[in-house]
């Protein structure tokens, strides 16, 4: 496929709205929603968006992050003033349900399922060698995390629909991330049969559906991010997610027509002293990453504006580009932006 | 400003004083970077010092000019040693961008001595399986590649930069994880040589659930397993406590590196919290990427009224006024984590580097900001 060069006065950085590409916003439709990014990007922030989003639009939407309760800082819980989600989905607001995907909850869920000797599956739960082993044994962790997501999925509403009409999970950073999606590979191969085998290609099922799942990938427009989330791109299409965009976060707006930036760009070259350097070089920097990140990857990039001198509190950010976000997909849905 | 003065000078103290620096805090927030600057200056005072970082990260790597995938530490390349001024002080700068997988197979080596049994080790499908997984594996990896160095000379100083973790802990927790798992008295009964009763009561309904939930052959492979792993877990574990020991001491500092986002400081105030729980010895917070460092006053120069030049001048005098409130808003949060710290430790905030310098240049501008003034 041929990618058309995207020229630099075609680099539009963003206004105070969010650009949002149709095949993002179609994206949007499916059920299934991983946030993924390297740290400090704004996951947390974008995974709330999201989910904010779906429940303004009337969807019944889980948001989830992986931990286990009450072991780490949870920057998602505290947008809702809360210290962390618990193993049971718990209601945020109205519209959305909080849930912390568990290693530990996912093992106990699985072993209840497949030991059909209560008595057994008792044993073996309260056995700490067991514990220990699900705790350090490579991928178990992860298995469970998978285990305790599928078994949400499967919940049902009481009008007999799915219970969670969207679904958005918050995902830890890169090798994290990737550990996880490329779960059903790595393990399939040692695990050929049996229970276990049967929850990874059920799993697998979902998770590699276009139709079902859509990753995002959070970047901000400076080298090392963009550089870095072209590779996780790489990274998921490698274990078979399907990737519904990039999401550019923290684009500064720019006040200079083509012919003012030549002079500031000439100004920074020659090394002479402007007022708002700093901010002049950042601009800079943003306008190339962004083209580089539009020469670079094939899926659809959503823009979003910087908003750190509006807002500075996590919680007025998340709620300002929720509504920047449901706009966009309005437009988008009325036909009115490509 | 006296303050100022004190909290420049936290860099050149460590240095002075100890031998491992730990760099942790949130993703993103210029962790290695710190970690690399740190170790310039270091060495440029004439110590030897190696720099091991977990993040693969091209740039720190091209900055320095070593290979990404080395099997032991790599010397900065001489040219680059002289240009930083390391070659003139006498000192010297190795890095080593670990391999989580190169490391683990040295340790298995290392501990099991007879060639013919680490090789069989090395191929067994599980220990492959369990070295491809990222998550669990860079922690233990940082701490096993640390013990090594801290028992013995080599090095005059060593700085850490940690995983890139969600869980900011998680370099200290995990390796523990599987210490405790490693305990002799856990795994035993996996053995399938133990004798007794009740242990192998135990160790057949442990077999059960294990082949009834992973499948027999895989139960059987991790018996195996278990089995040629049983010599080394001892040792293992006695290294990671050695480690351990090592930085609750008073050779080992441990720096939280944070930006001014919200998101970061709240993380880096719950990382000083669970340090000082652990009984781990932080010395400071450096602040990233801040607009808390003064930048160079300027005046206006002579502009024709309504020329091109003095319409982008006033759009970059209202960048300038933004600058300003960022530079006001940041203060504050400087003044916030030194609250944070008490007496206790430092804050150092460092310069604002200008994305076009980069490399060695911006490694070394860096180092030169840590102890500026």
């Amino acid at each position: 496929m041929t990618v058309t060069k995207i020229a630099p006065q075609d680099v539009v950085l963003a206004d105070s709205r969010i650009e949002l590409p149709v095949a993002a916003a179609q994206a949007l439709s499916r059920r299934i929603h991983l946030v993924t990014g390297k740290g400090g990007v704004g996951r947390s922030t974008w995974s709330a968006v999201l989910a904010r989003q779906f429940a303004a639009r009337g969807y019944r939407t889980l948001l989830a992050e992986i931990t286990e309760p009450g072991q780490a800082y949870s920057p998602l819980a505290r947008l809702w003033g809360q210290d962390d989600f618990g193993v049971e989905p718990r209601a945020l607001e109205t519209g959305i349900d909080g849930v912390a995907l568990s290693p530990r909850r996912g093992q106990e869920l699985f072993l209840s399922r497949v030991i059909h000797v209560e008595a057994l599956a008792k044993a073996a739960l309260a056995s700490e060698a067991i514990r220990k082993l699900l705790d350090v044994a490579p991928s178990f962790r992860e298995l469970g995390v998978y285990y305790h997501l599928l078994t949400l999925l499967k919940l049902l509403h009481i009008n007999g629909a799915e219970r969670f009409e969207r679904v958005v999970i918050d995902l830890p950073a890169t090798g994290h991330t990737l550990a996880l999606t490329g779960l059903p590979e790595i393990l399939g191969r040692v695990i050929t049969r049996g229970p276990i085998a049967e929850a990874l290609r059920e799993g697998q099922r979902i998770l590699n559906s276009e139709s079902l799942t859509a990753a995002w990938v959070i970047a901000l427009p400076e080298p090392l991010p963009v550089t870095e989330s072209f590779e996780l791109i790489a990274g998921l299409k490698r274990t078979h997610v399907p990737v519904g965009g990039v999401i550019l976060n923290r684009l500064r707006k720019d006040p200079f027509n083509p012919l003012e930036r030549q002079v500031v760009e000439g100004w920074i070259r020659e090394g002479r002293s402007i007022p708002g350097y700093r901010a002049a070089v950042e601009l800079g920097e943003n306008r190339a990453a962004l083209e580089r990140l539009l020469n670079l990857v094939k899926e659809p990039v959503v823009r979003a504006p910087d908003l750190e001198d509006i807002a500075r509190e996590p919680k007025l950010v998340v709620a300002e580009l929720a509504s920047m976000l449901i706009e966009s997909v309005t437009r988008t849905d009325s036909g009115g932006v490509a | 400003m006296s303050a100022s003065q004190a909290s420049n000078g936290i860099i050149s103290d460590l240095l002075a004083t100890r031998r491992v620096i730990v760099c942790c805090g949130a993703g993103g927030v210029g962790k290695t970077t710190t970690a690399a600057s740190i170790a310039v200056l270091a060495a440029r005072q004439g110590k030897r010092v190696l720099v091991l970082t977990i993040d693969p990260s091209k740039r720190l790597a091209e900055a320095l000019g070593v290979s990404q995938h080395a099997a032991a530490p790599v010397a900065i390349p001489q040219e680059r040693a002289r240009e930083a001024g390391i070659e003139a002080a006498g000192g010297s700068l190795e890095a080593w961008m670990l391999d989580p997988k190169v490391v683990a197979d040295q340790a298995v080596r290392k501990i099991i001595g007879d060639e013919i049994r680490a090789a069989r080790f090395l191929q067994h499908r599980i220990y492959i399986e369990a070295t491809r997984m990222i998550a669990g594996m860079q922690e233990y990896t940082a701490m096993k590649a640390l013990h090594k160095y801290i028992t013995d000379t080599a090095y005059d100083l060593i700085v850490l930069d940690t995983p890139p973790s969600r869980h900011a802990l998680d370099f200290l927790d995990a390796p523990s994880r599987v210490a405790e798992f490693l305990e002799g008295r856990i795994f035993k009964l996996f053995l399938p040589s133990e004798q007794g009763f009740f242990r192998r009561a135990a160790s057949s309904v442990v077999h059960k659930v294990i082949s009834g939930v992973l499948g027999e052959d895989l139960a059987q492979d991790l018996e195996e397993f278990f089995g040629l792993f049983s010599g080394i877990f001892s040792s293992l574990n006695q290294d990671l406590s050695v480690t351990r020991q090592f930085l609750a001491g008073p050779q080992a500092a441990f720096l939280i590196v944070t930006s001014t986002s919200e998101a970061a400081r709240t993380e880096a105030r719950f990382f000083l919290d669970r340090t000082r729980e652990l009984g781990l010895p932080v010395s400071g917070i450096v602040l990233n990427r801040s607009h808390a460092v003064e930048q160079v006053a300027l005046s206006k120069p002579d502009l024709a009224p309504k020329s091109l030049e003095s319409q982008v001048w006033s759009k970059l005098e209202a960048f300038q006024t933004l600058e300003d409130q960022r530079r006001e808003r940041d203060l504050g949060i400087l003044a916030e984590i030194r609250a944070w710290l008490g007496e206790r430790g430092e804050v150092l905030a460092l310069p604002w580097i200008s994305p076009a310098q980069e490399g060695l240049g911006m490694l070394l501008e860096l180092a030169r900001g840590m102890v500026r003034r």
